[in-house]
Parts: structure tokens; sequence; C-alpha cells
């Protein structure tokens, strides 16, 4: 059996003349929580409504659960997804309209509704029809809703939104629980990224509709780790200068800064050695860099995958 | 699939439209014998009559439902029905709701939750054709059902004469009425838009479409295709058509009703697998 539950070749999706995703390689390991990071028409949702079925690749291909091109729909059954908002019938209960689906799956324990919703929080919302709910119960049904059938691989788009930060910790505890007990590979997306950096253990950043970097959970903590931030006036001169010193760990960010990834103890050295240079630093820090950095610099203009 | 026809009718029977329609079904049907009793509306029928006897041929662009009786408030099972069927008014009852009902998962974006988990995705609009037939089904009991109470409350007797022959005319309404609530399920399922599909829906059953079907006829008639009444091959006209009296159009009439059904299903199951569902 293959590590990837889901896998991406040069998968492109074209609307009209723009290209929403140009041409996408991900891999989903089984049993991850696998995040999708990235601004508003970065590609994430028409990406997940591939995955998800209800949108077709303009080219390009994908591998879902060992199957690819016509065997897909063996697999189709085994894959959930929530995008955008909860399609509801206003004029259903929650328990209707998740029974709704359960028939769909052929699942006729009549309680098998009732402990999805006691499972989201929803339990006690009786006879209310999903017209009156706030925006955050609507969430917590299609999540339940997505559960429906104990998916093999489940699909969220910012599923979070809308919810209180107690709900948002209750439903990111039964992700994590969920993935853990029944093994679900869930891919998920969102803007709140020190939330996805809670349950994700691995990481795609999309921009432009490219993917422009993957990674796991602990890669992403050694990139967000401490390290020094220099502002100089000439950073040319200055990775002249830490090439001699035999520093290569370290990036020029744009025309004043730089980020060193090792040496840390060697700050004050580091600092001497850039003003003997004649750099004019202004500032020289160690410290790490924060998720929201991070991504916005992931994503910046001149960055592709 | 019969999950999905399950979860269909599920969602058919929690449909307020569905019992919204079936009200206004029975309200008709019952106060319809009440009314006919009345002085006022006699006078109304009679007037309607006088004007219609100098015409020499009738264009209907509309609706016009007159029920025939035996006299004394009493009617065949027969002329209870032939009325409301032959003026399409349960066509405009059933295509309404079918509309509904057929755009209704796209309108809420419900396609979302259990489109993609599909493995064949013509499984969709083949589940939803069974259910509105099924509902079409119901349909037509509910009304012989309302359209029986009607005369009792009224008063009258339903006389049950010649029911072989007018279970078979039965029939073959029903099943020109499944086809149509079928091929208004694919253009909805095709254009995705209620709006153009009730459009759609109430000028066929309006008769309003005759007017591009007599257009047709001309211009076909104009390049050397004689003889050919377009209407004659429509749901519509076979309705409208359809009539004890026109027993030896029954063959045709199946064959055009299983046309349009299978060119429905094989439509729009091809548009639901190419074309992306949100």
């Amino acid at each position: 059996m293959s590590e990837y539950i889901l896998q991406t070749h040069d998968l492109r999706k074209v609307y009209g003349h723009q290209a929403a995703v140009d041409g996408i390689d991900l891999k989903v390991e089984r049993g991850a929580i696998y995040g999708l990071i990235g601004k508003n028409g970065a590609g994430k949702t028409t990406t997940l409504k591939m995955i998800g079925g209800l949108a077709a690749p303009t080219s390009g291909s994908f591998t879902l659960l060992g199957k690819s091109g016509s065997e897909l729909a063996e697999v189709r059954g085994r894959v959930s997804c929530l995008i955008e908002d909860p399609g509801l019938y206003g004029n259903m209960t929650a328990y209707q309209n998740l029974r709704a689906k359960c028939l769909c799956y052929g699942i006729k324990d009549k309680e098998y509704a009732n402990e999805l919703l006691v499972r989201v929080g929803l339990g006690n919302v009786g006879r209310k029809k999903t017209k009156n709910f706030s925006l955050g119960m609507r969430q917590r049904l299609g999540i339940a809703m997505a559960m429906v059938g104990e998916p093999d691989l489940l699909v969220l788009d910012e599923p979070i939104n809308g919810l209180d930060p107690e709900g948002i910790v209750e439903i990111r505890d039964m992700l994590t629980q969920f993935s853990k007990e029944k093994g679900v590979t869930i891919l998920i997306s969102s803007h709140i990224l020190e939330e996805l950096s809670k349950v994700a253990t691995h990481y795609g950043i999309m921009s432009k509709g490219r993917l422009v970097e993957q990674m796991s959970a602990e890669e992403l903590a050694d990139r967000c780790s401490l390290r020094i931030e220099a502002t100089v006036d000439r950073p040319e001169l200055a990775s002249t200068v830490l090439e001699r010193l035999g520093i290569t760990n370290y990036k020029v960010v744009n025309k004043t800064d730089l980020c060193i990834m090792e040496r840390l103890e060697d700050v004050a050295v580091i600092n001497r050695e850039f003003v003997e240079a004649g750099l004019s630093v202004s500032r020289i820090v160690v410290n790490n860099e924060s998720l929201e950095s991070f991504f916005l610099n992931a994503t910046d203009d001149g960055k592709e995958g | 699939m019969f999950n999905l026809i399950r979860m269909y009718i599920y969602r058919l029977v929690r449909m307020k439209s569905f019992y919204f329609i079936l009200i206004i079904l029975a309200f008709m049907n019952v106060t319809m014998p009440i009314l006919a009793k009345d002085p006022t509306m006699q006078e109304i029928d009679e007037q309607i009559e006088q004007n219609r006897e100098g015409e020499t041929h009738n264009d209907t662009v509309g609706m016009s439902v007159i029920v025939h009786s035996e006299g004394d408030g009493n009617y065949t099972f027969y002329q209870l029905f032939v009325a409301p069927l032959t003026a399409l008014m349960y066509t405009l009852f059933i295509g309404i709701f079918t509309v509904i009902f057929a755009t209704a998962d796209f309108s809420t974006g419900d396609i979302k939750n259990f489109g993609g988990s599909l493995n064949h995705r013509y499984y969709m609009p083949v589940a939803k054709a069974v259910t509105i037939g099924l509902y079409t089904v119901f349909f037509f009991l509910f009304a012989a059902v309302t359209s029986i109470g009607g005369i009792w409350i009224s008063g009258g007797k339903v006389l049950f004469r010649d029911m072989g022959n007018t279970c078979a005319f039965l029939g073959v309404q029903l099943l020109l009425h499944v086809a149509f609530a079928v091929t208004i399920m694919a253009c909805c399922q095709i254009i995705r838009s209620n709006l153009l599909s009730m459009i759609l829906t109430c000028c066929i059953s309006m008769n309003v479409m005759n007017v591009l079907y007599n257009l047709i006829s001309r211009f076909l008639d104009f390049i050397g295709i004689k003889d050919v009444k377009v209407y004659r091959y429509v749901l519509s006209g076979r309705i409208a058509d359809y009539t004890l009296e026109k027993t030896n159009i029954t063959g045709s009439t199946i064959v055009i009703a299983v046309i349009f059904i299978t060119v429905s299903l094989v439509a729009s199951g091809w548009w639901t697998t190419k074309h992306d569902l949100v």
C-alpha cells in the first residue's frame, strides 16, 4: 500500500483564460492532517473541489487511494468533503439534513445521525430548522455531514470559519481525535494559521495557483525556528562577509534584511565583522519567524514552486 | 443508485412545496363541483359556450378547464380527469413541483455534500427521474381521491363506467406526464436555473410554446416538408390530444413518451458527467 493516500500530477484547472490551479504536485500521506495554506484566490478551493470530485481537472491527474483515471469511480465513496459554506436545506432540521446524507450512503441506523450531531456539539438543537442556525452551527453541521460514512479522506475547506474560540478548540480536538481513532486522512485549508499549526502534520503553501512549498510540521518548525535577523545597508557585502566566516545557511530576504540560521551564539562576532567590513548595521537580533511572516515570505510575488 | 433514490424521496416528502401543491389541487378538486352548481358560475359558463359557438377554430394560449358532466352533479370517472389533463392543468402543477425539486440540490448547495462521492454521476439524474416519476403517480392518485371526494361533498355521484378503457387512458396520460416531468428535470439539470426552467414549464403548460411549434411547422411546410405538425410530436400536444375518442394514437403516443424519457435521461446523464457540479 502506498504511503500516500493522494498524489496529484501536474494538476491544472483553467477557467476561460485564467489558470486557477496551475500544475500542482501534491502528496498527502495516509493518516496525515494536511494543511493547505494560501491567500484568497490562490487556488485552494479549486484544488479541493477537484480532489473532492466536484470539478474535473483541465489537465493532469491524481491518484487517490491507489486508483487513478477511470478507476477513481471505485473509491469516490471513500472521500467526503465540505467545500465553502455547507449546503443545507433551510426547511429541514439538522437531523433531517444529516439523515438524508446517511440514506445516500446506505446508513440505515437512525441513531447514527444523532451520534454525529452530539460529536459536533449540536446534540441539543432539537427541531430547529437550519435556516435559523448561526454560521457556527451551520459549519458544525457541515463537518458532521462530511463525517458521514467515516471516509478515508476528509476534504475540508476552511471548516472553522465563523466559529467562536471555544468552537474552534472543539472542532480542532474532534478532527485530531477522528484522525487518530479512525485513521482518517484530513486535507484542510484555512487562513487561521495559528489554529492550523495546532492540528496539521503537513503543510502545502499555494500561491497564484501553484504549490510553492510542501513540508512536514517538523520542517516548518525548523524553518520558523530561532535565527539571527539583521538589517544592513548592503546585503550583497554582508553575504560576502558571511561566506568568509564559513556561514552558508542564510537568506537575503529583501534589499536590507538577512536571516542567518546557524551559529546563533556568534551574533556579536557577526555584528563586529559587518561593522569592520564597512556595513551600516541598523538592527541585529536573535529571533524566530512567526507563521504569518513565513507564510507571507513564501507567497511573495517572486516565489514560485 | 437505490440509496440515492431513497435520499431523494426522503427529501421530497419534507419539502413545503410538496404539500402546498397538493393542498391547492385538493382545494380546486373539492370546490369545483360545488361552484359548478352555483347559478352565477353556470351563467358564466353558458356565456363562454355562446362566445365559442361562432368561432371556426380555437388556438388556445393559456388554460381553459371545462369539465363536462352527466347532469345533476354526476360525473363519470373519465370526465373528472379528461378536462384537467387535456387542459394541461395537472401538467402545470407537476412541472412546477419538478422544477422546485430538481433544482433544490444545486440552489442550496447540497450537491456539494454528496455529488463528488458518487461512483457514477449519471446516477443523479436517473435517481431524480425515478423519484419524480413516483411523485407523478402519487399526484394522479391524490387527484383521483380528491376529485371523487369533491363530488361526494357536493352531493353528486361518480359513475365508474367503461373503467377498462378509462384506466388505459389514465395509464397513457400518466406515462405522458412522467415523460414531461423527466424532461423538465433534465432541463433543470442542464440549465441549472430555476427561473428559466420555471418559465419553460409554464410556457409549455400554458400552450405558449404552441406559437413556436406552429412557426416550425410553417417553416417545414415552406421548405417542402408538408403536413408535419410539430405539436403532434411533442408531449404537451399529446397530453392535450389524447382522449378516449383517440385511442388509435395510443401506440405512437407511448413511443413519443418513451423517446422523450430516453433522450432526457441520456442528455442529462451525459451533461452531469461531463460538467463540473460546482
